[in-house]
Order: structure tokens, then C-alpha cells, then sequence
């Protein structure tokens, strides 16, 4: 079967559902996405979310003039802030719905605090069945029917590049903040600079992983175990780069493909095979967790990354044992697990979720703290931003430094200087897996710039 | 060596699942003359069913077998209910092979509804232990699934060759009325045939959640596509066929990937499907299926 044939399959109806897999990517994503989430390192509580040392208009990349029809402030000069969203509200991927759960948890909170220049923050979402012609439709829907300023936390890659797509057709330049994947291909100021990541670069834990290797096994022989999708691709592409010149060798690959097969077992066997004393795992969902269990089986020990996505409570706990010993990354509190609950931000997170209408089930969720983290990037954002117009919001969203909000890990601060830096995540918190537990490891480190030349992969 | 060893338990492993489903779509087929498209999904639902009776405390064991019970009762009652209704498989073919894809829907999205879309956590049922075979890690797990898989074939052999209840159930398949009309109760028979796919399908449901390490809604969707393809390698109305034919796609899914280097995994659906599209050009039947043959 060529690979335009499953292309084809992919997209009817009967194997969408045969390849949620991808889904789990997405899913993988959404879990990154709670991985990920803000914190407010200033203590102001009633959204007074943030604190920056902005340098509004360092860089000019959005610019007005290249789009045909530019309207700067619509749905932000009425009393309210009216900001759109598109995600599965229904479906097999219905459980990313949570991060509009969190989004509007957070709204709540920042209106109760004044929101943001005595404006009401409002949010409009819509459902998209992780179906890209839809978020497209919806994208259509929210800007013409419903004149939303700017999105926020559009759930998939695949979604995203349809609304991007949709934009550049119709030349309306509206600002698509913190979109919840972390595909690199969004960090391209550049080329497009009104979509912003909202989760880490996959890039950059592959960054993590090279540097972590070429310091403590320099001469690693690396074996990889990726999907063959965007989101393995990612991993795999960045990693090769940053091992380039150094000691850190690849010995052996293997690819999964998430729509064919329901585990890597075959996989494993061969790079097992390959004695490879360390291995790259760019892959999420349950074949993540199924792959460990297989490495354990055949014997081989190597030194393996999971990726941020594949860290979650509810994967780790399928891999249990079989998790010992790896390691990966975090940029934000886990507001469910216990060794978090004494940060600010997580109990802020807590109390002041459930008090604005979060249930006991979504202070566990990882994805209802993506989108509370969603929320505290877009209120830290439009109060940083000279005025409430559109491309002035894109510029400062493209020249923030130091930025913290939400339940990011402290010491992590958000920062982007246009095309030279365009991944507001460049900071990482190794952690091992270590009794049922992911134990934080070392002091967190800084990526800095390394990751600009993936902008646009 | 041992990478062969290996590889091969990987693809009899495989294969296995593939073979059980294979099995319940071929017993279907040859108690209705239908292929029922909600196979998988019926498998998922009943282990979730067996998921829930673990999360209450009872041994993973006898959960197991508890829905493999509850499976039989719903196939069975399917049939009962809702293909009985709609004229049966003789009266009204094509409806009812539309009416098992929205079957498909329906237990996907209930499952979901019921159970939740996060994976729910399982153990493997024989265990987390692994035997040395000529140099190669075999967990116990596989040799566990393979011995099933025996016991299965054994059973539905002697089922249907030695039993008054495989008797009327080959009756009711080879010709309905004559059935009928030498007293076998033609309903009756075939809700216990639509029972028993229903119940084998739990126990490759149980399998491939236990290699997952979890249920999900979505975890047969891939075995189901492979068992369509073993029934049609082994013959859609032949048992031993589905097991041989789930058997030999699974090896030769992973051998052809693990060493012709130019059919990576990016290919792994194609050689065993171009295997089954050789044997159906050379025996239209299958491996093991009887042909068709028309009176002149």
C-alpha cells in the first residue's frame, strides 16, 4: 500500500476512527498541554496574571499592510474581549473539550479580577470533531458571524494549518494565540506571524535529550522508535541536528505507524537488536507505554526518553515498572501529582478553579490545565500589549522576555524575539522516572536560541 | 538466531488476535452467510465489561470468563432482537451488514459514554514473566495466548464436528428450510452461533488489551482489518482456515518487514494483503474454504 493510499483511507470516515492514534497524538498534545501550563510568579490573584518585562515592539513582524482585509480591533472594542475557539467537543477526541473547560475557568477568574483594561473577557467556542474542514468552517464562523479579536488554544496540527490556511485565502490577519500542539512548523514568525505555539516545540525535548547525552554518555550509540507523522518527525529531525559534531552517535531506526499498527512490538525486536545503549522514543499514546513494556520484555536496557507527551500520569501508570529509569522533560506542574500541590500557582490553580467552576475531576485533568495555562498566557498577553489591536497584540506576542503565567515550573520563563527566537518555551526540567515517581533532576535548562533554526520545519 | 526466533513469536503474537477475531467473524459467516462489521467493537465492549468486574475486585480470571459469558448473552441477544426483525440473514442481507456497521457506531460511542475515552488499565493476564527459547525472551504472556488459541481450535473442532449442537448449526448453514423442516429450531440455533462469535470475540478483545495494557474504544479497530483479511486467506467458511490464515498474516507481516529493508514499517499492511490478493487469484475460496458450486 503506497502511502498516498493510506492517505486516502485516512481521511474516510471508517478509518478516522481505525487511526485515532493520530488522534492520540493529539491527545498526546492536549496531555503536553497540561504538562505545560502557566504560572503567575507575581502572586496578583483576579487575573492579574503575569509578570513581564515585555519590550512591546522590539520586533515588527506582523504587519497590517499584507493583509487585503485588515480590520485591527474587531471584537475587542465593545465592552467585551470576545476571543474564539475550535476543538473536539464531540467524538473520539471529545476528551481535548477540557482545555475549553480550562480556558473558560480561567476567563471566569480574570473577569472577576477586572479583566483585562475593564473589559469582560468572552469566549466562543465552537466544536470541530478534530476534523480540519471544520476547524476551518469554525474559524469562518468566528471571525465573520461572530467577531471574535483573536483565537486561542485551536487543539491539532492538522486543524491549525487549515485555519492558516484559511487566513492566507481570505487575507484576514487575525492572531492565533498558544495553539495547543507543539509542531515546530507554527514557530515561523517570518512566514507567518499570527499563529503562536501554546505548548513546547517537540523539537526542543529532542534538543534536551541531544545535550543531556553529549554530558552525561558522550559517546552514546542512540537507537530511535518514532511515529511516521509530523509529531515524529519533529522529534527526529531536531535530534539529528543537535547531535551533529559531537560524540552522540545514531545506530539503529525504526519507525511506528499509528494507523496500522496497534503496538511497536516488531520494532522493539529489531532495535533491540542493536544493542544501543540509548533510545530516543518519539512516540505518545499507548503504543508509548506498550513499547516500554516490550523493551522491558526482550531484555534490553537502554537509556530512554519518553517524550513530554508520553509523561503523563495516565500512560506512566499503564507502563508502571516497566517506566523505571527513563527520563523526560517538563516546562509545567502536573497540578495532580502530590509533589506539586505546595506551588502557588498549582493552588492557585486549585482554589481559584474551583471556585469558578471547576469540578473535583478537572483539578486532576491535564488538560483543563492546558487551557487554565491558555488562559493566563492570552490575559498576561493582552495587558502587555500596548493597545487592543491586532497586530500590535502579534508583535508583543513576538517580543516577550522573561514572561511568567499560569502553572509553568518556576524559573521558567517565556521568551520570544521574532524569527531569531520564535519558541516562547526554550527552558526544560529533566526528571526521572524513579519509584512510580517522576523526580525532578538537576537545575533547569536553558535552550536559549538553539531552537530558532527549526521555526517553519 | 535469535532475532529470528524472536521476530516469529512477535508475529505469531500478532497473528493470534487476528486469528481469534478471525475465527468469531468465520463462525458468523457460517451461521448466517454474513460478515458482521461490529466484530471489534463487540470484543472492546465486552472487555471493558471485563475491565469494569476487575475494577470491582473480582480476579482478572474470572472476569474474563464472566464476560465472555456476558458476550455470548449479547450477541445472542442481538440476533434475537434486532436481526430476527429485519426479515433475518436469508430475508434481508444487505440491511443487516448495514446494520452491524451502525452497530459499529453505536458500541464505539457508548463504550465511550459509558466507560470514558481514557484508557482504562490491565494487566496481562498471564503475568509479566518471560522464558528463554534458543536464546530469545518469550513472555509468558504470548505462550498463554497461543495455548488459548489451541484450546479454541480444539473446541470449535470438536464443536462442530462431534456435537448435535455443531450438527444443527452446519445444518442451519448448509440449507435453512431442510433445517427446518427435520425439526432443528433454525432460530434458536443460529442466536447460539451469533452467541459464540460474540464470546470468542471477548476473549481477543481480553488479549489485546492485556498486550495494550489497557481498554480503549478504539483498540480493535486494527485486529479487525487484519482478521477480515485472515477469514479471506483461510476461507470465510472455514475455522482452522481463519486461525492458519490470522497465523500466517501475522508472521509474514513481521518477517517481510523485519528483513526486505525496502518494506519498512511505513509498509506493514502491504505484505500481508498482497498475499491474500495472490492466494484469492490462485483459490478464490481461500486456503481452507469450499467452493462455491453451481448446478448447471
Amino acid at each position: 500500500m503506497t502511502t498516498g493510499t493510506r492517505q486516502n483511507i485516512r481521511g474516510s470516515g471508517r478509518t478516522r476512527r481505525t487511526g485515532w492514534r493520530i488522534g492520540a497524538v493529539l491527545l498526546a498534545v492536549g496531555l503536553v498541554a497540561a504538562a505545560c501550563g502557566g504560572r503567575d510568579e507575581s502572586g496578583g490573584g483576579g487575573g492579574d496574571e503575569g509578570s513581564s518585562t515585555t519590550a512591546p515592539e522590539a520586533v515588527n513582524v506582523a504587519d497590517p499592510a499584507e493583509c487585503t482585509n485588515y480590520v485591527g480591533t474587531t471584537g475587542a472594542d465593545g465592552a467585551t474581549i470576545k476571543i474564539g475557539n475550535s476543538l473536539p467537543q464531540s467524538g473520539t477526541f471529545k476528551v481535548f473539550d477540557k482545555v475549553r473547560v480550562g480556558i473558560n475557568a480561567y476567563f471566569q477568574f480574570a473577569n472577576a479580577g477586572g479583566g483585562v483594561q475593564n473589559k469582560q473577557l468572552e469566549l466562543v467556542s465552537l466544536d470541530d470533531a478534530y476534523l480540519p474542514e471544520r476547524t476551518r468552517a469554525n474559524a469562518e464562523t468566528l471571525t465573520q458571524s461572530d467577531g471574535v479579536f483573536a483565537l486561542l488554544g485551536l487543539v491539532g496540527t492538522e486543524n491549525n494549518k487549515a485555519v492558516q490556511q484559511y487566513f492566507a485565502e481570505t487575507g484576514q490577519c487575525v492572531p492565533n494565540l498558544a495553539v495547543a500542539t507543539g509542531f515546530p512548523g507554527f514557530g515561523a514568525p517570518d512566514k507567518d506571524p499570527w499563529i503562536i505555539n501554546g505548548l513546547p516545540n517537540y523539537g526542543l525535548e529532542s534538543v534536551a535529550f541531544a545535550d543531556y547525552l553529549e554530558k552525561n554518555k558522550p559517546q552514546a550509540k542512540v537507537a530511535i522508535l518514532s511515529q511516521n507523522d509530523s509529531f515524529g518527525e519533529s522529534y527526529v529531525t531536531a535530534f539529528k541536528q543537535a547531535i551533529e559534531g559531537s560524540g552522540v552517535t545514531v545506530v539503529a531506526e525504526e519507525t511506528f505507524d499509528p494507523r496500522a499498527e496497534s503496538n511497536a512490538q516488531g520494532q522493539v525486536t529489531t532495535l533491540a537488536g542493536s544493542q544501543a545503549d540509548a533510545l530516543l522514543l518519539g512516540v505518545t499514546s499507548i503504543p508509548c507505554p506498550t513499547a516500554l513494556k516490550s523493551i522491558q520484555d526482550s531484555g534490553w536496557k537502554p537509556l530512554t526518553y519518553v517524550t513530554l507527551t508520553c509523561s503523563s500520569k495516565v500512560l506512566m501508570d499503564l507502563a508502571g515498572p516497566a517506566a523505571e529509569g527513563t527520563i523526560s522533560t517538563r516546562a509545567t506542574y502536573d497540578p495532580s501529582d502530590p509533589i506539586n500541590q505546595s506551588q502557588a500557582s498549582v493552588q492557585e490553580f486549585r482554589t481559584e478553579g474551583a471556585k469558578y467552576g471547576l469540578a473535583p475531576e478537572d483539578l486532576d485533568d491535564l488538560n483543563v490545565a492546558t487551557g487554565w495555562n491558555f488562559g493566563a498566557y492570552l490575559v498576561q498577553l493582552l495587558k502587555a500589549s500596548p493597545e487592543l489591536e491586532r497586530s500590535k497584540v502579534m508583535n508583543t506576542a513576538w517580543s516577550q522576555s522573561g514572561v511568567t503565567f499560569g502553572m509553568n515550573l518556576d524559573g521558567i520563563q517565556w521568551t520570544t524575539n521574532g524569527a531569531e527566537d520564535p519558541f516562547g518555551y526554550e527552558q526544560l526540567q529533566f526528571v526521572t522516572r524513579t519509584g512510580g515517581k517522576w523526580v525532578p533532576e538537576g537545575e533547569i535548562i536553558d535552550y536559549g536560541s538553539q531552537l530558532a533554526e527549526q521555526g517553519g520545519n | 538466531m535469535e532475532l529470528f526466533i524472536q521476530r516469529v513469536f512477535d508475529g505469531l503474537q500478532a497473528g493470534a488476535i487476528y486469528a481469534i477475531l478471525a475465527l468469531a467473524i468465520v463462525v458468523i459467516f457460517r451461521a448466517s452467510g454474513l460478515l458482521n462489521f461490529a466484530q471489534g467493537e463487540l470484543a472492546m465492549f465486552t472487555t471493558f465489561v471485563a475491565w469494569a468486574m476487575l475494577d470491582a475486585g473480582l480476579p482478572w480470571w474470572a472476569a474474563t470468563i464472566l464476560s465472555t459469558v456476558v458476550g455470548f448473552i449479547i450477541g445472542a441477544v442481538l440476533y434475537r432482537l434486532l436481526i430476527v426483525r429485519l426479515g433475518g440473514p436469508a430475508g434481508n442481507p444487505l440491511a443487516i451488514v448495514i446494520v452491524t456497521i451502525g452497530l459499529f457506531l453505536i458500541l464505539n460511542d457508548g463504550a465511550g459514554i459509558i466507560w470514558g475515552s481514557n484508557p482504562a488499565k490491565v494487566p496481562r493476564i498471564f503475568g509479566d514473566g518471560r522464558v528463554e527459547f534458543l536464546g530469545a525472551g518469550i513472555s509468558v504472556q504470548v505462550i498463554g495466548l497461543l495455548a488459548v488459541l489451541a484450546v479454541l481450535v480444539v473446541g470449535f473442532g470438536l464443536l462442530f464436528q462431534r456435537t448435535k449442537l455443531g450438527l444443527a448449526l452446519r445444518a442451519v448453514t448448509s440449507n435453512q428450510e431442510s433445517a427446518a423442516l427435520v425439526g432443528i429450531k433454525v432460530v434458536s440455533t443460529l442466536m447460539i452461533g451469533w452467541g459464540l462469535a460474540a464470546a470468542i470475540g471477548s476473549i481477543a478483545g481480553t488479549f489485546t488489551a492485556s498486550q495494550n495494557l489497557s481498554v480503549d474504544t478504539n483498540m480493535m479497530q486494527i485486529a479487525l482489518i487484519y482478521a477480515f483479511a485472515a477469514a479471506t486467506l483461510g476461507g470465510f467458511d472455514s475455522p482452522l482456515g481463519a486461525v492458519v490464515g490470522g497465523l500466517i498474516i501475522g508472521l509474514v507481516s513481521e518477517l517481510v518487514v523485519g528483513y526486505v529493508d525496502i518494506i519498512g514499517p511505513d509498509l506493514r499492511l502491504l505484505p500481508g494483503f498482497v498475499l491474500v490478493l495472490v492466494v484469492l487469484l490462485v483459490r478464490p475460496q481461500g486456503i481452507f474454504g469450499s467452493a462455491q458450486v453451481a448446478r448447471a
